[in-house]
């Protein structure tokens, strides 16, 4: 329970930090840029180009932005 | 009369190799999603074709859209040199046949002819401020000589 915890006040702390462990993000990739992440996904074969697309797609969803409050 | 068992063994035995059919074609389903093509991209403007993420020894083409532009983003499996990017321009065919459409080429024809005879203005207007210069100013070059003669 307390290593939830910790978890979880890291990824509130520093997400960036938390989510480049996980996927083995170098610290040359810009971590603000998420297009520049998700290519280095795809370098890494870590994901297909069909769910890069599928997340895309889902992106551009009007109905999905607006669930996430008009942010692109 | 015919006796109920010969009557019951076709019906038991009919149903069996029916009973698969309808597992097969369900079965199917899946694989045929998976095959499908991405085809064209929809993207509301050419930065984010640029944008795109492209994995290597991939071509993604877009189109954007209520604007006739194809853009094409290619990546060498080589991740180290930097992905190309076409872009192309659609010109509608059918627009042609319409009596009172715009077309494309007759636009451009137009532009050239308009061009050549600006051109053509400019340089009847050249010449004539030659003849002018050489008019009021003959022979430039023998002056010289002659203003050396003197000194």
């Amino acid at each position: 329970m307390n290593n939830m915890f910790q978890m979880y006040q890291q990824l509130l702390q520093n997400p960036m930090g938390v989510l480049s462990q996980r996927f083995n993000i170098p610290q040359g990739v810009d971590a603000s840029n998420p297009n520049a992440i998700i290519q280095h996904l795809l370098n890494t074969n870590q994901i297909s180009q069909m769910q890069v697309n599928q997340a895309m797609q889902m992106r551009n969803n009007p109905a999905i932005q607006m669930l996430m409050g008009g942010r692109r | 009369m015919p006796s109920p068992t010969y009557q019951q063994y076709p019906m038991q035995y009919l149903p069996y190799p029916y009973a698969q059919l309808p597992m097969q074609s369900q079965q199917a389903q899946p694989q045929q999603q998976t095959l499908q093509s991405a085809g064209f991209i929809l993207i509301p403007s050419e930065e984010d074709a640029y944008k795109y993420p492209v994995a290597p020894g991939k071509c993604m083409s877009f189109k954007v859209e209520n604007e006739p532009i194809v853009i094409e983003k290619s990546m060498s499996y080589s991740q180290l040199e930097t992905p190309r990017i076409d872009r192309y321009r659609l010109v509608r065919e059918d627009i042609v046949d319409e009596p009172n459409a715009i077309d494309a080429v007759a636009i451009e024809q137009s532009h050239d002819d308009g061009l050549k005879e600006e051109l053509q203005a400019i340089r009847r207007d050249l010449e004539g401020i030659k003849d002018k210069l050489y008019n009021n100013n003959p022979k430039p070059a023998v002056k010289k000589k002659e203003d050396e003669r003197n000194e």
